[in-house]
Parts: C-alpha cells; structure tokens; sequence
C-alpha cells in the first residue's frame, strides 16, 4: 500500500517537473555578458555595449520590488555567467552581493552605483535620483566592458561619449529647474525621489513619514497628521507619490491633496517599459515643473 | 547543472539545513511545538531591527533575539494549556518591538530587512562553514539533552517523579530550536526552514514508529525533499522555497492520507 502513495508522489512530481526550460549555460564566445540587478542601469548599458553586449536585467518588471526580492534559478544561473554585473550596491540590492559572492569568477567586473558616488551608509539608496550618478555608472560601464573585451574599446568609447552627452540633457534641466524652483516646499509618499528634490532645491516635508512607509513600519499618528495639516493648509506646492505602489494610505493623501487642489505628481521607483532613463527622468522633471508652474502653486 | 558553483553551494547547505532541521522537527512534533518553531521563525526580525538602531550587526539582533524569545516561551508555558497562549503573547509582542524600532530607524531599513531574504541559491563558503559548524553544535547538544528530552515528552509525569526538571529541559530544548531556526533562515530563508522542519518530521511520525528510525526518516525526507526541491526549481524557475514548501505538503499529505496498515495477516 505505501508503495501506491509513493507512486501517486512520484507522479505528482513528475508533472510539476514538465515545464523544462532546458536552458543550458553556454561559455565563451558571442557577445559580453552583462547583468544589470536594476533595468535604468542595464538601458545604459545596452547603450554603451551596442551590438557587442548581451544585456540581463535581473529587476526588469516595474511591479517588482527590489528591496524584498527572492531570486530564481534561472537569474542566478545568469548572474553566475555575466562577465560584468552592474548594481545599485548601498543595501538596496543585497541579494546580488550575495549571489555574486555565492558564484565567484575571477574574470568578473563589477560595478557598483553606491561605491562610485561614495554614498553614505544608511542614506537615502535610490542614487539613480541623483543627477550625478548615472554619468559616473556609464563612465565605470565603459571601463569595464573594454577590460572584459578590449577588442571594441574604441566602440565602448565612442558611444560612452553619445550617452553622456544624453545624460547632460537631465543635468541641464535640473539645472534650469533649480533656478525656477528653488526652496519651494513639496512632499512625498515614498523618498524614491528624494536626491532629485534634492538637487533640485526644494524643500522635502515629512521625510520620517517617508521613511516609516518604505521602511514597511507604520507611520505614527503625528506624522500622519502633519502630513494632512500641510495637504490641507497647502504648505506644499505638490504631492510626490510612488505610482508603482498602491499603498491604502499614500492613496488618500493622494485623495487629499486632489481634494484640495495640490498637483499631484506620479514617479516610478524602476524605469517603464518602452522609454530610455533620460526620457524617464525628464519626463518625470517636466510634470514636477507643470505642477509647481501652476497659478494656483 | 552541476557546472555552477552556486549549484553545488545551495546542494550542500540545503543538505546541512535539511539535517538539522529534520531531528530538530521531529522533536519539536512529538512534543507538539510546532507552533513555537513557527513562531521563533518570525520573531528575528524584530531583533534584526533593533539591534541596527543601537549599532550592533542585525545577524547578532537577529539570533539574539530569538533566543532570548525561545528561553521565555520555555519558561512561561511548561503546561500544555498554557502553552500556545504564552508563544503567541511572546510573538506578539516581539512583532510590535520590531514595528517600534522600526520607527525609531531614521534611516534606510534595508540592511536590516535583507536579512529576513536568505536564499539557498546565494549561499558561499564562508557561508557554508558557518552552516557547518551551527549544524554541529546542534546536534551535539540535541544528543546531550536527548534522553532526559524524550523521557519528560512521552511520560512527563513519571519523569517529574523521577526528577527530571521539565522546565528547564522543555528551555533548553527551545533554546537550541531558536538558534538552529534564526540562523538557518537568515542563511537560506524563513519559509524553506520552516517547511523542512515540521512537514518531513510529522510524515516520518505517521510513516514509522520507532524513535531512531523515525530520526533518521524524518532527516532523510527532509534531504530528498531540499534537493528535489532545488532541482525542480531549476530547471521550473520558480522560486525555490515555493519547491520545497510544496514538497513537503504533499509528503506529509501522502503520509496522513495512506491507508492504515494493517498489523493482522
């Protein structure tokens, strides 16, 4: 008898093991392979490797949430192939520190957005915000795709200049905008876009209500109040919320700020489909100088 | 798919975890602790938080703090009724610790919250000795404690006659469930632990009833489920806990739903 129940296991197993995705590992030759853990850092890589590169994005869904984020076979099995790995670095994305660590390969460079711009420990982790980061990612990318394939240095170079010259569009709006806008006092949901407030100039309001939200704690009842109180008496020219999640209080501050005439302006914590890291980003700006343009603001 | 290193890392640990979390089950069903091994499971994190805010790594929060939570269920509830009271006023309240340090955190929780993320398939060598050595450890101390253990779990009234001292074996036995649980899972993740620990040890316990064959059962259901699991993950792609989650569900399925022996021939 308890060889029937075996049986009905082993058939059991046996059709959850159907769905092969026979992908075997294939080494060397054809193009670099490179991993981005975020898709905004692996569109700039695909730009600057052009035909040469093959580029994973391990966080490529913008549902995905990559600070809570368990990895599959299959993206490790990448990770552990890439002979260039790009990531945040800075805790956000600790499940790659320890999958590069857990596949060690001696021929691997990495590069790592939190180690170039020197981040503090503990800050604010969504660098991609900040104006100055992507330009010293693409700088490191290029380095470290002409050391893993010196043969196309000079392509790597050539389009390391087109992507910094696209790049120098964000700087120079912020640039602008920061004129503009300087000191005017706005507020968020989420700090997803906190470093370009910050180099923006504007005055961010309740950061520690920010920071209990994406923290995944409960923000206290002051802090929620004071949230209302600068809604309500319109302290703040405009609402900043994270459009990728839909959290029950952040969607009635939203509600609130509607109610009381604050533009509300929707940014995404990973880069949409179908759009590339500077158009993102300057879309993202041109809504945020719509909103603190406005008569009313 | 053996040519990766991470392959073979996550083969060895998953097998280490599977181990001790097999004898640590069974133990831990018979005595009908489930619930606190569940419990213990979840309350690291709150000391993985804590610890951050006064400046401590998170692993040492995290492990301590699990301890000290395994001793007070010890402790508190020797007395069958009291029991899954006292481990869910513990659980509780260590769940709220975690949302007030939480609070108190100004700065980015992220180093904190990775900890509760461990996953089979990032685990490296030094990762692997350390599994080691915990593995060890606890089997070592399981063995000390194992005659007294059984004894005050099958007859704890003749026991306590005979001077067993319930309370503090029932301490020291969750004690070593909370070191083994708050590390294994930091390593390789809270839901694999969990479902190696209880789903491999209740089948072993309906399947055999022998103590040492149900020990070595429960151990060896827990190895086979870990690597099936893993391998099914990859070739599937799914995550890998869902694997073995789900392994072990329908073992111990097939075990409660086989029809009875029958001990006359």
């Amino acid at each position: 008898m308890r060889a029937r129940s075996f049986l009905h296991f082993a058939a059991l197993a046996a059709l959850l093991a159907l769905p092969l995705a026979a992908a075997q590992a294939q080494t060397s030759g054809g193009p670099l392979k490179v991993v981005a853990a975020e898709n905004f850092y692996g569109g700039i890589a695909a730009r600057i490797g052009g035909a040469h590169v093959a580029v994973f994005n391990v966080i490529a869904n913008p549902d995905q949430d990559p600070h809570s984020f368990e990895a599959t076979p299959g993206q490790v099995r990448q990770v552990a192939d890439a002979q260039v790995v790009i990531f945040n670095g800075g805790h956000y994305d600790e499940w790659m520190e320890k999958l590069l660590k857990a596949s060690p390969r001696k021929d691997r460079v990495t590069v790592e957005a939190a180690k170039l711009v020197k981040a503090k420990h503990g800050g604010n982790p969504h660098l991609w915000y900040a104006p100055a980061t992507m330009p010293a990612v693409a700088k490191a990318m290029a380095a470290a795709f002409s050391k893993a394939d010196a043969a196309n240095a000079a392509d790597y170079a050539a389009n390391l200049d087109k992507v910094l010259a696209d790049l120098e569009r964000i700087t120079q709006r912020v640039g602008q905008l920061r004129d503009k806008h300087k000191g005017k006092p706005v507020t968020a949901t989420e700090p997803v876009f906190g470093l370009m407030a910050e180099a923006l100039g504007l005055t961010m309001r309740n950061e520690k209500f920010q920071l209990a939200l994406m923290n995944e704690s409960e923000p206290s009842a002051r802090d929620i109040a004071a949230f209302e109180t600068d809604l309500k008496t319109r302290k703040v020219k405009a609402l900043l919320y994270n459009s990728q999640v839909s959290e029950k209080l952040a969607q009635r501050l939203v509600d609130i700020a509607r109610d009381n005439k604050i533009a509300v302006v929707g940014v995404t914590e990973t880069q949409p489909a179908d759009t590339s890291f500077t158009d993102w980003m300057l879309g993202q700006l041109d809504a945020l100088d719509k909103a603190l343009s406005e008569p009313g603001a | 798919m053996f040519q990766y290193d991470f392959v073979i890392n996550a083969f060895i640990a998953a097998g280490i975890v599977a181990v001790v979390s097999g004898v640590t089950g069974y133990f831990l069903v018979m005595r009908g602790q489930t619930f606190a091994g569940h419990a213990l499971s979840h309350i690291g994190f709150a000391g993985a938080t804590g610890a951050g805010l006064i400046g401590l790594s998170p692993l040492a929060g995290l492990v301590g703090f699990t301890l000290i939570a395994g001793i007070a269920m010890g402790m508190m509830g020797e007395r069958l009724a009291n029991r899954d009271v006292a481990i869910g006023v513990v659980l509780s309240l260590a769940l709220g610790f975690g949302i007030l340090f939480l609070y108190y955190y100004t700065s980015f929780a992220t180093q904190a919250t990775a900890l509760l993320f461990g996953n089979v398939l990032a685990v490296d060598l030094a990762m692997i000795k350390a599994l080691s050595a915990l593995g060890a450890a606890t089997l070592v101390l399981l063995a000390l404690i194992m005659r007294p253990l059984i004894f005050a779990t099958l007859q704890p009234e003749l026991a306590e006659a005979k001077g067993v001292p319930l309370r503090f074996i029932s301490t020291v036995f969750l004690a070593l469930v909370a070191l083994a649980v708050a590390a294994c899972a930091q390593i390789v993740g809270v839901l694999m632990v969990f479902a190696l620990m209880v789903g491999p040890a209740a089948a072993a316990q309906r399947l055999v009833n022998g103590l040492w064959s149900g020990l070595v059962l429960a151990a060896a259901l827990a190895v086979a489920e870990a690597w099936l699991g893993i391998t099914i993950a990859y070739h599937t792609d799914w995550p890998v806990s869902f694997c073995i989650a789900l392994l072990s569900a329908l073992v111990y399925f097939a075990a409660a739903f086989r029809p009875t022996a029958r001990h006359a021939h």
